[in-house]
C-alpha cells in the first residue's frame, strides 16, 4: 500500500446541523485517492475502536492514514500519522479541516510493533500509539460510516474493529469462597481472596447472619502493589468505585487503564496511622514502564477497621479521585488512554473491597489551554480562544459543543466580562432551539441589568421563563452552573442555588456558552458531568412478606416499609422521612374497567393529610379518561383530563425543586411552580 | 471433457471458497428466542424493552427465590441448532441478565460433551455480556444447549466467535444463515 496522495481544495462544505464558522478554521486541504483504501469488511454499529498492531519497516517512510467515518474521499474523517505529526481533520464536501489537537510520537524504529487503536464514539475520535493518546479531537459533524486505512512504511497487522462504550460491571462478590471468579477478576500481582465474612468479631463466630454484608474480596501483597484487574483492554471512560476497608495500616486503592503490572494509572491511598514516609496522604500515580511518578496529592489517610468508598474516574485525560463522594484530587494524563480497571493493595495485612461498580463516565472539561478547533462550534457571534479563555462577543452570541444525546447533566463555567455585556450558560441545543442562564451584572448594559435569567430561545426570540435578581460584578469571575434534568432547569451563581424553570423540551442537546451585549463575555473552566440516575427506595421482599418475616417488618429501614392504614382505604403513609426532590412511580392498571379514585401526597404527613401536594386521579368504568386534580395544601392548582392510550398507565408524580411535575404515560400533565 | 471442466471448476470454486471461508472471521449471532425446542421451566418472555428483538429466554423466578447452591429444580432448557461454516476454536458469549448472587448462570451443553457453567458474575439487573467457554467445532451442524442451574437466570442472545479478541459490548445483530430451526 503506497501513498499517493491527491490534492484537492474545494467548497460547499455544509453540515446538517448548526452550519456555522468554526472558532479555529484550518484549511487543510489534504484529501487521499478512496481506491488506495484498504477498507476493512467487518461494520460495527455504534461507537468502535479501529485496533491492530503497527509493524514499521522504513521508520523515516512512515505514513498511516485512517479513514473513519468513511462515506467517500470527500467526506470522511482522517487521522493521519507520521514521524513528525499525528493529525485528524474532517473533510467534508472535499474540504479538509484539522480539529482537535496532536502531537508527534517522534522517531520510529525499523522492524518495530505498536499498539495501535483509532476510536470513534460519535463525539470523540482519539488515536492511541504506544500506549499514549498522540491526538484527540471532538466533532459529530460527519454521520457514521466504513473504516479504512493505507499505509507507506509499514502495516497494519490484524487490524480489527472493536465495539466499545457500554462499560458497566458490578461485583458484591456475594460467592462462596470454594466456587471460581468466572474469570471475572484477573488477580495480577499479591493475592486475592474472596471472603464470605467480613475480618471482624463475627468472622471468629461464624454468624453470617448477624453480618451486615458477609461479602467482600480481600487483597494482600507484602511485595509490592498487589493488582487485581477485570473489564477489557478497550475500556475508556468510566469511574471504578468500591467500599474500601483497611484491616490495618496497610495501603489500598484502586486502578485505571491498567495494561500490564509496569504500565497504569493508581489512586493510591496511604493510612493516617502508618509509620511510612507517605503516610496519611492521597494520590494520584502514573506508573509508566514499572516506574512510579505522582500526578497529584493532598493529605488525609484513612484509618483502620473503617469502610470508605472510593473512585477512580477517568475520561478525555483527566483523572479524577473521590472519597466518600467528595472530591479530593484532580489531574491530566494522556497516558494510555485505555485499559482495565482494577483493585490495588500493598502491605499484608490486607484490605477488603466490595460492592465493586463500574460504569461510564463522562466528562467534559476545557480550560482553554490548548486550542482544540471544531470542538466548539459557533452558533452566533464571534468567539475566539485566547491567553487561556474563551472570549465570546455580539448580539446572543452562542458557541456549542457537546453531543443532542446529552441527557440529564450540570454544566459550569467560570464567568466574566470584558466591558459592558451579559453572560451565560446554554443547554438543551437541539436544532433551532436552547435554553440559557443569562446573567446581567451591574453595568452590562444589556435589557436584562441586574437579573439572572431563564431563557428558551427558539428562531432567534428569546422567552423568559423564570427571572431573579443578581447585581453581580463580572470585572472577577463568577462560577455559574446550569443543571438540566428532564425538563426543569436550576440555575447556580457561586454555588447558590438562584433560580429554576420547568420546560417539558428542557430533556438535553447540546451545551453552550453565551455572550450578550456591545462588550465580550470571557469564560474559563468548563465542566460538565452527567447527573447520576435517581435511586429508587425499593421494598425488598424481607420487609413486604410480613408472613414470612415479622421481625423484619417493623425493624431496619425507615425508607423501605409502607404503614398499612386500620381501616380499608385509608391512607398508606411511608414510615420514612423524604427530604428534597422525589417523586412517586407507578403503573394503573386496566384503566376503564373499574370505577374508582386514588389520591397521592407528597410532602405531607398524617398529622397534616391537607399539607403538601395531593394528586387525585379518578376513572370511570368504561372510560379510558383520567380526571386530574392537584392540589397544594387545600388549594386546587390544576385540573386536566387525560385520555389513556398505554395498558398499564404510567404515573410519575413529584416534586422537583420548587415544581410539582406530574406525567402520566409519558406526557407532562402539570408542571405548576409552587 | 465437458463434464470434466465443470467437475474441475466446482472443485476449484469449493478449495477457493473453503479457503476463504477458512480465514474468515465468523461470528454467529443466536437470539434466545431462536431456540430450536426449549423444555420448561426454561421460557420465553417477550415485551422487554431492553432485549433484544423484545424477546429472550429465561428460567423464571421460583417463590421461595433458590438462595442455596443445592442444584436446579428440573432440567429446563433450550436447545439451539446451528450450521457452523468453519472449523475452528469459537469463543462463546452470552448476552444475560441476572437476578442476584443465586440467579446468575446457566449450564451449557454442546453437542454430547459435559456441561460447562456461564455466568457466576456480579452484575444484576442488566443485561451484559459473560464470556463462556471455549469450544472447539467441526463445520457443519451443532447443538448448543442452555439449561436450568438457577432460577431468575435469563438469556438474550449467545454468540460464537472464531475471534478471540473481539468481545461484545451492545446487542448484536442476528445471523440467521447460521441458525436452524424446526420446520414449519
Amino acid at each position: 500500500m503506497t501513498g499517493t496522495v491527491r490534492r484537492r481544495s474545494g467548497a460547499g462544505f455544509a453540515c446538517a446541523a448548526f452550519t456555522t464558522a468554526l472558532i479555529i478554521f484550518s484549511a487543510v486541504a489534504t484529501v487521499y485517492a478512496q481506491d488506495e483504501l484498504t477498507m476493512l469488511e467487518d461494520t460495527v454499529e455504534g461507537p468502535y475502536a479501529l485496533a491492530g498492531t503497527l509493524h514499521v519497516t522504513d521508520p523515516q517512510a512512515l505514513s498511516l492514514l485512517v479513514a473513519i467515518d468513511h462515506q467517500d474521499a470527500d467526506n470522511t474523517y482522517a487521522v493521519r500519522l507520521t514521524p513528525g505529526a499525528t493529525t485528524i481533520e474532517r473533510i467534508a464536501g472535499g474540504n479538509a479541516v484539522a480539529i482537535g489537537r496532536g502531537r508527534a510520537h517522534g522517531p520510529f524504529e525499523a522492524d518495530s510493533d505498536l499498539e495501535l487503536t483509532v476510536r470513534r464514539d460519535g463525539w470523540r475520535i482519539e488515536v492511541i500509539v504506544d500506549r499514549e493518546v498522540l491526538a484527540r479531537a471532538w466533532d459529530s459533524i460527519l454521520p457514521a460510516g466504513a473504516v479504512g486505512y493505507q499505509v507507506a512504511g509499514g502495516e497494519i497487522v490484524e487490524p480489527m474493529l472493536q465495539p466499545i462504550g457500554g462499560v458497566y460491571m458490578t461485583d458484591p462478590f456475594e460467592r462462596l469462597p470454594n466456587l471460581p471468579v468466572q474469570g471475572t477478576w484477573e488477580d495480577v500481582q499479591g493475592t486475592w481472596k474472596l471472603q464470605s465474612l467480613r475480618m471482624d468479631e463475627q468472622s471468629d463466630r461464624m454468624e453470617a447472619d448477624k453480618s451486615a454484608n458477609a461479602f467482600s474480596y480481600l487483597g494482600r501483597s507484602a511485595d509490592g502493589p498487589g493488582i487485581t484487574c477485570t473489564g477489557y483492554w478497550f475500556w475508556n471512560d468510566y469511574s471504578i468505585a468500591a467500599a474500601v476497608r483497611p484491616i490495618e495500616t496497610d495501603t489500598l486503592g484502586l486502578v485505571a487503564y491498567f495494561q500490564n503490572p509496569e504500565n497504569y494509572i493508581a489512586a493510591r491511598w496511604t493510612s493516617a496511622l502508618s509509620e511510612a514516609e507517605d503516610a496519611d496522604r492521597l494520590q494520584l500515580v502514573a506508573v509508566v514502564g514499572g516506574r512510579q511518578s505522582v500526578l497529584a496529592e493532598g493529605r488525609g489517610g484513612h484509618i483502620p477497621g473503617q469502610w470508605y468508598r472510593l473512585e477512580l474516574r477517568v475520561c478525555d485525560g483527566l483523572v479524577q479521585v473521590f472519597v466518600d463522594d467528595e472530591p479530593r484530587l484532580a489531574a491530566r494524563a494522556d497516558l494510555f488512554g485505555q485499559g482495565q480497571p482494577g483493585l490495588y493493595c500493598e502491605g499484608s495485612a490486607g484490605t477488603s473491597f466490595d460492592s465493586v461498580v463500574i460504569e461510564d463516565w463522562q466528562v467534559l472539561a476545557d480550560d482553554f489551554e490548548q486550542s482544540s478547533p471544531g470542538r466548539w462550534v459557533v452558533q452566533n457571534g464571534t468567539w475566539r480562544v485566547d491567553g487561556g479563555k474563551m472570549r465570546g462577543a455580539g448580539a446572543g452570541a452562542v458557541a456549542f459543543t457537546g453531543r443532542r444525546e446529552w441527557g440529564r447533566y450540570a454544566h459550569a463555567a467560570d464567568l466574566a466580562v470584558d466591558g459592558r455585556a451579559g453572560v451565560g450558560l446554554v443547554a438543551c441545543g437541539v436544532e433551532g432551539r436552547y435554553f440559557a442562564l443569562r446573567i446581567g451584572g451591574r453595568g452590562s448594559g444589556v435589557p436584562y441589568e441586574g437579573q439572572a435569567q431563564l431563557v428558551r430561545v427558539e428562531g432567534g426570540q428569546a422567552t423568559v421563563l423564570a427571572s431573579t435578581p443578581a447585581a453581580v460584578d463580572f470585572s472577577a469571575p463568577h462560577r455559574a452552573r446550569l443543571v438540566v434534568d428532564e425538563g426543569l432547569l436550576t440555575g447556580y451563581l457561586d454555588d447558590k442555588r438562584i433560580l429554576d424553570a420547568f420546560d417539558v423540551d428542557a430533556t438535553g442537546g447540546l451545551i453552550g456558552l453565551y455572550a450578550d451585549g456591545g462588550g465580550a463575555g470571557v469564560f474559563d473552566n468548563v465542566y460538565l458531568t452527567m447527573l447520576p440516575p435517581r435511586r429508587i427506595a425499593r421494598v425488598a421482599k424481607e420487609f413486604a412478606e410480613s408472613d414470612e418475616h415479622p421481625e423484619m417488618v417493623e425493624w431496619a429501614s425507615t425508607r423501605a416499609p409502607w404503614i398499612k392504614p386500620e381501616d380499608d382505604g385509608g391512607t398508606w403513609w411511608t414510615k420514612g422521612d423524604y427530604y428534597g426532590d422525589k417523586s412517586i412511580v407507578f403503573d394503573i392498571p386496566r384503566v376503564g374497567q373499574v370505577t374508582g379514585e386514588v389520591r397521592l401526597r407528597l410532602d405531607t404527613e398524617p398529622d397534616d393529610p391537607q399539607a403538601g401536594l395531593t394528586l387525585v386521579i379518578a376513572a370511570q368504568q368504561g372510560s379510558k379518561t383520567l380526571e386530574l386534580t392537584l392540589l397544594h395544601g387545600e388549594e386546587q392548582v390544576g385540573q386536566t383530563t387525560y385520555e389513556v392510550a398505554s395498558e398499564p398507565c404510567p404515573v410519575r408524580f413529584e416534586r422537583r425543586g420548587t415544581w410539582a411535575v406530574v406525567v402520566i404515560d409519558g406526557s407532562v400533565v402539570f408542571n405548576e411552580k409552587l | 471433457m465437458r463434464r470434466l471442466i465443470a467437475v474441475t471448476t466446482i472443485v476449484a470454486l469449493v478449495l477457493v471458497a473453503a479457503s476463504l471461508a477458512w480465514a474468515a472471521t465468523v461470528k454467529i449471532v443466536v437470539e434466545g428466542e431462536d431456540y430450536f425446542s426449549i423444555k420448561p421451566s426454561m421460557a420465553k418472555a417477550t415485551g422487554s424493552t431492553q432485549a433484544s428483538g423484545g424477546a429472550y429466554i429465561h428460567i423464571p423466578l421460583r417463590r421461595p427465590h433458590a438462595t442455596t447452591e443445592t442444584g436446579p429444580a428440573d432440567d429446563g432448557n433450550a436447545r439451539f441448532k446451528i450450521n457452523v461454516p468453519v472449523a475452528g476454536t469459537y469463543t462463546l458469549w452470552a448476552r444475560a441478565n441476572w437476578y442476584d448472587s443465586c440467579g446468575n448462570s446457566f449450564f451449557v451443553i454442546v453437542d454430547n460433551t459435559p456441561s460447562t457453567v456461564i455466568g457466576e458474575d456480579g452484575t444484576y439487573g442488566s443485561w451484559h455480556w459473560v464470556k463462556g467457554a471455549r469450544i472447539t467445532l467441526t463445520a457443519g451442524q451443532h447443538v448448543i444447549r442452555f439449561q436450568n442451574r438457577e432460577d431468575g437466570a435469563k438469556l438474550d442472545q449467545f454468540l460464537l466467535t472464531n475471534n478471540s479478541r473481539y468481545v461484545p459490548v451492545r446487542a448484536e445483530t442476528r445471523t440467521p444463515q447460521y441458525i436452524i430451526r424446526p420446520t414449519q
